[in-house]
Formats: C-alpha cells, structure tokens, sequence
C-alpha cells in the first residue's frame, strides 16, 4: 500500500473543497466588499506608520515576536480520520511514507506562511538593514529554522504517546524561547549568540528524535486536532457562508464553572447555551481574540475614528456569528423534547448577546480612553453608543436571525 | 391515554417507512414494541415523539396533538433513545439541572430524585464528569437518569437495555415496574423478547413498517390464529407467515 499516495488523494480532495468554499464567499459580494475596505485601510494605516518610525524604533524587537511565533508554530497537517483508527492501525508500520508527505507539505505551507511575513515586513527590514541581500538571506535562515521546527513539533507530538502533555508543553515552551533568541539574536546580527540558540534549539531537537519511538503513531492527537483545524476553518468561512456545522471539541474549563449561571426554573436555555458559549462553541476564543486585536490596533493607532471603525468592526465580525450559538444542529435531537416555547431559546441567546457585546463594547471604549486615543466625554459618549447598540442587536437582531433555530 | 391512529410515516412519502400503526399506550402499563432491525420501530417513536412530521395519521395524548397544544405535550413525555444523545459540554450533573429546569422542577425535587438516581446506578461519584470519558453504558444512564428524573406520565424508550450491565438493568427494570404502579404509560421498544414477555402487559408487533399483531399475549394468539404460543413463536408466525 503507496500511503504516500493515500495523503496526497486527502490534500487534494481538502482543497478542493476549500476552493469551493472560497468561490462561495467570493461571489457572495457583501461580506468580502467590507474585508476589502478593511485591507486597504490596513495598507494606508501601514504606510503612515512607516512614515512615522523614528530611527530609534525598536524594529529588532518588533519583528522578533511574529517571526517567534510563526516558526515555534509549526503545526503538522495530517489529514488523520476517524476510521483511521480502524483501517489504518493495521498497517501502521507503512504509515512512514504517509507521515513524510504530510511533513512535507506541512513545512511547505509553513514557508508560504514565512514568505508572507517577510514581503510584509520588508519595508521595516529595509530600514534596518537596507540591503536586498540581507533581506534574502534572513528569509533563508529563517526558512532553516521553520523547517527545523516542523521537524521538532512533529517528534513532540509523537512523544505524546510516552510522555505527559505538560512536560511537551514544557518542552513547547523552552522551544519558543530558543526560537525567540536566535531570531532575536540574528535580528541584531549577534552571530555568538545566534550559535548559542541555534546549538540549544539543535541539542533539544536531536534529544526529542532520540526518545521517539518507532510506533505507535499519536492517532488519537492527530485525528484531535486535525478536528480542530477543521472546526476553526469552518468558524472563519461561517462568518461568510452557511456552512453545515462541524462537531465542535470541547474545551471542559472547569475554573469558568463558578462563573457560568446556576440553575433556577425559567432558564433552561440560557443554562445550555452559557456552557455551550465557554465549552464548546468557538465563539468565545473568537470574542476574546476580537478585543485583543482591537486594543492592539488602537495601541498603534489612537486615532478616534480608528477607535470607532475597529469598535464598530468587532461589534459586527462577534454579532453576525453570535446566533449559530443558538443553532439546533449544534445539540442533540433532545433538547427538541423539551417543554419549551420557542421564546425560552430566543431569550438565552438575548442574554448571552446581552453580557458579551456590552462586554465588548464598554472593553473596547475603557481600552481607548487609557491609550489616550479619546477624551474622557468621548469615551462616555461611546459607552452610551456601545449600549444602544447591544440592546438593539440582543432584543432585534439576535431572535430574528436565520442562523438561530433552536425551536 | 397515548394514542397512535393510522399513522403513516418515514422520511419519503414515496416510500413510508411504517405504514398505517394503530395502538394505544394507557397510564400504568407497559406496551411493548417488537420488531426486526429495519422493521419501523425507531420510525414509530420518533413519529410518536414529534422528531420527525407523519405523513398521515395523529399521535395525540388525551386527544391533543403536538401541534395543538406542544408545551402540554412535550411535558408529558420523556424519551430514552437506543444511542446516547447527551451534551458534551455538560457534567452529568448539569444534565440534569437542564432536565428539571427545561421541565420546571422544584429545587427540593430536582436534589430528592437526582440523588436517588445517582446512588441507585452507581453514578455518585462521576456526577461532576463529562460525559465523553463514560464509557457507552454509563452514557446511556445519563438517558435513563434524566428521563426517570422527569418522572412523564408517557415514557418512550428505545432499545434500553443495549450497552447495560446486569446491575443497570435491574435497576432500571425496578424502576419501569415502580414507573407503572405509580401510573407511567411506558412504551418500550425491543429486541429482547423474554424480558418484553415477562414485563410488557401489550405488545405491538411490527414487521416491514406494518402491524403485524397487538394486544396481549392471548390476544395476539387469537388473532394468528394459534394457542398457548409464547412471543418468541409468535414473533417468529408473524415475521415468516408460517406456524412452529
């Protein structure tokens, strides 16, 4: 059996369909017109930032943390099913070929990736070093090291099999820092200290290939996250497509318990849907990374129209995806049993819409004020739009939406 | 009463699945569905259940639809299905403040019978669990647990004792006999027939989404035509059209 080819075949038919869902959001005019204006504003923002660098900036420094966390990221694609578990298990010891296609590709897609970032940070680059060659030559050692750690988060992942979760995740973590030196360090044009972090990140490489064993292959890690890859692939394209919905992981947390509501009588739906918002659902990962990525581009950018198109963006990109919480094909046939009327559902998703676009809202325009991109009358002004707004969209928009069909 | 009239349903209309069922489910008895793989039974319930809209027919519960009058409905009835349906982002524990919140139970109810449940199938200590470490048996307790936790005056179950060990299925015996003295209407879909002998008072026998025979044992004997035959054989006369 070729398992070579077997990878191959699942690549093609996975972008395959991933082209079809591109064509979909495409030609679906509205959403990606908005993502457009939102790219070239992105350019203009980026070119009046060059403009204002001082010479003083510390640009090693601000290229070190995307290129650090680009390469220690590494994830290996495997295409890995279910069945596999059924079907492939008995010829494991032919798997190798499989594994090498998949790591192949992986670091592939990785240097895209890499290339992207680099003609992205190009300009900067040019300030620092201004020379073309240089420029390339980065490009090379980074694609070194990208590849390197392809390579290590592949044996991590294969010593999941013998060893605990948090001692790879230790092992992750000393990773990003070794990465984080050498990047840093070549930033700066420190060859020792290049070759310091370099040998570290090799001995820690060499020492992980030693301890991975032949078999067995980590199925059950593999098949997890390339659930998980699938689940936040169809989160990014539902913000612009309809799309049948994936079976979500769950992320237990168990420290948010205390904070989810208590059980009383008249609060069946918002009981389910609060623990489907923190547990399962990708919407809560999905509001925290929205507030973060608005406090950073008003951090850089503490302009006040900036501070209301990213305020009025996030509001948006969180409320358009925030009724698939309320979808039945997210919950088994079961909860169509209950005694419920259809308003019971409509009122757990008002009030999620409630808690999280207020808390968005009021973060966002805090957030503002402390980075003196807005008056303190204009901050208050923004709250009170903040709260008209999540008012509208959790009583009007929220139980009208198609996406929500609980009852 | 539960009661089922000309039902006709499936997932074509072309091609129904069960094909015109008639039979009643009354308060304090135990009806028994019996059935081949593929014969229709799930089809039934989930007709009966409201989960999927008859072709023709009315499935009412003291003259009501669901349609009718779907709150009142639905609060009298609770379903054990034959896969485990649970919430992977809830404990067990948390199924079961859902059950009682979306059925509107008392606080006190909700701790005298959870407790009850949970110490009756040996679920004590994983109560705080998810359900995606039990294994397939415990999996199917959360069903039973939640549907007993209800107490419905109509209990519709599938296939229940697939998956459970000798001690589950005691215990949830126990209590479907306890369930009809206290007058719960069970309608119990299965493939065990000396357990659907020993503990329904009326079976349903369906074959090829038809109603083959229904009533009591020595009903179903009048009407094949045969006597003192045990529901192993009859199953058997109704299925290949022949007398053992």
């Amino acid at each position: 059996m070729n398992t070579s080819e077997l990878f191959y075949s699942r690549m093609k038919s996975a972008w395959t369909y991933a082209m079809r869902i591109i064509r979909v959001i495409i030609g679906g005019g509205g959403t990606p017109l908005i993502l457009g204006i939102v790219l070239i504003a992105l350019y203009f923002a980026y070119q009046q930032f060059l403009a204002w660098v001082p010479a003083d900036f510390p640009i090693d420094f601000m290229l070190t943390i995307p290129y650090t966390l680009l390469v220690t990221s590494s994830r290996v694609r495997t295409w890995v099913k279910p069945a596999d578990l059924v079907f492939l298990l008995p010829v494991e010891t032919q798997m190798k070929p499989y594994f090498r296609a998949s790591l192949t590709y992986s670091a592939a897609v990785h240097l895209i990736h890499l290339g992207i970032l680099t003609l992205l940070a190009y300009p900067l680059f040019f300030i620092m070093w201004k020379s073309n060659l240089a420029i390339v030559l980065a490009y090379l050692f980074f694609t070194l090291l990208q590849v390197y750690n392809v390579l290590i988060e592949w044996w991590e992942m294969r010593l999941t099999v013998s060893l605990a979760r948090n001692k790879i995740r230790m092992v992750t973590a000393g990773r990003f820092f070794l990465n984080g030196g050498t990047v840093f360090f070549f930033l700066n044009q420190h060859a020792a200290g290049v070759l310091g972090t370099a040998v570290g990140l090799f001995a820690l490489g060499w020492y992980l290939r030693r301890q991975v064993p032949v078999i067995p292959y980590p199925w059950h890690l593999m098949q997890a996250q390339e659930q998980n890859i699938r689940t936040r692939y169809h989160a990014l394209a539902g913000m612009f497509v309809d799309l049948p919905r994936l079976k979500t992981p769950v992320r237990k947390r168990k420290w948010f318990t205390r904070f989810l509501p208590h059980w009383s009588t008249q609060t069946a739906s918002a009981y389910l849907f609060w623990r489907a918002f923190f547990r399962k659902s990708e919407l809560f990962p999905i509001s925290i990374r929205l507030i973060i990525w608005a406090m950073i581009f008003i951090a850089v950018f503490p302009n006040r129209w900036v501070v209301f198109a990213v305020y009025l963006g996030c509001v948006w990109m969180f409320s358009v995806q925030l009724p698939s919480l309320a979808h039945s094909q997210q919950y088994p046939i079961i909860h169509k049993l209950y005694p419920l009327p259809p308003k019971q559902w409509k009122q757990g998703l008002r009030s999620i819409g409630l808690v999280t676009i207020g808390i968005q809202t009021l973060s966002i325009a805090l957030f503002a004020w402390l980075a003196g991109a807005m008056l303190l009358t204009e901050t208050m002004l923004l709250i009170a739009v903040g709260g008209i707004l999540t008012y509208t969209i959790s009583y009007f928009y929220l139980p009208r939406s198609k996406q929500q069909k609980m009852a | 009463m539960l009661s089922i009239q000309q039902l006709y349903g499936g997932y074509s209309r072309q091609f129904p699945v069960i094909k015109n069922i008639d039979f009643s489910v009354s308060p304090g008895e135990i009806v028994g569905l019996i059935g081949l793989n593929g014969a229709g039974k799930s089809t039934t319930l989930k007709n009966i259940l409201g989960l999927i809209t008859p072709f023709s027919g009315t499935v009412s519960i003291d003259g009501k639809t669901l349609t009718e009058d779907p709150e009142t409905f639905r609060n009298q009835l609770a379903y054990i299905p034959e896969t485990p349906l649970f919430y992977e982002e809830l404990t067990l524990w948390e199924h079961l403040e859902l059950t009682a919140s979306a059925y509107r139970m008392p606080p006190d109810l909700l701790q005298e019978r959870a407790q009850s449940l949970l110490t009756r199938f040996r679920m004590q200590k994983v109560k705080n669990w998810f359900p995606d470490t039990f294994s397939k048996g415990m999996q199917q307790k959360i069903m039973i647990l939640c549907a007993f936790l209800v107490k419905p005056r109509f209990l519709i179950i599938d296939e229940p004792f697939v998956g459970l060990d000798l001690l589950a299925t005691q215990s949830l015996l126990e209590l479907l006999q306890s369930g009809k003295k206290e007058g719960m209407g069970i309608l119990m879909s299965t493939h065990i027939l000396g357990m659907a002998e020993k503990y329904c008072d009326r079976f349903v026998l369906i074959h090829e989404g038809q109603m083959r025979l229904k009533g009591t044992l020595a009903e179903m004997n009048q009407q094949a035509g045969t006597q003192n035959k045990s529901l192993d054989e009859l199953f058997m006369i109704a299925i290949e059209g022949k007398q053992s």
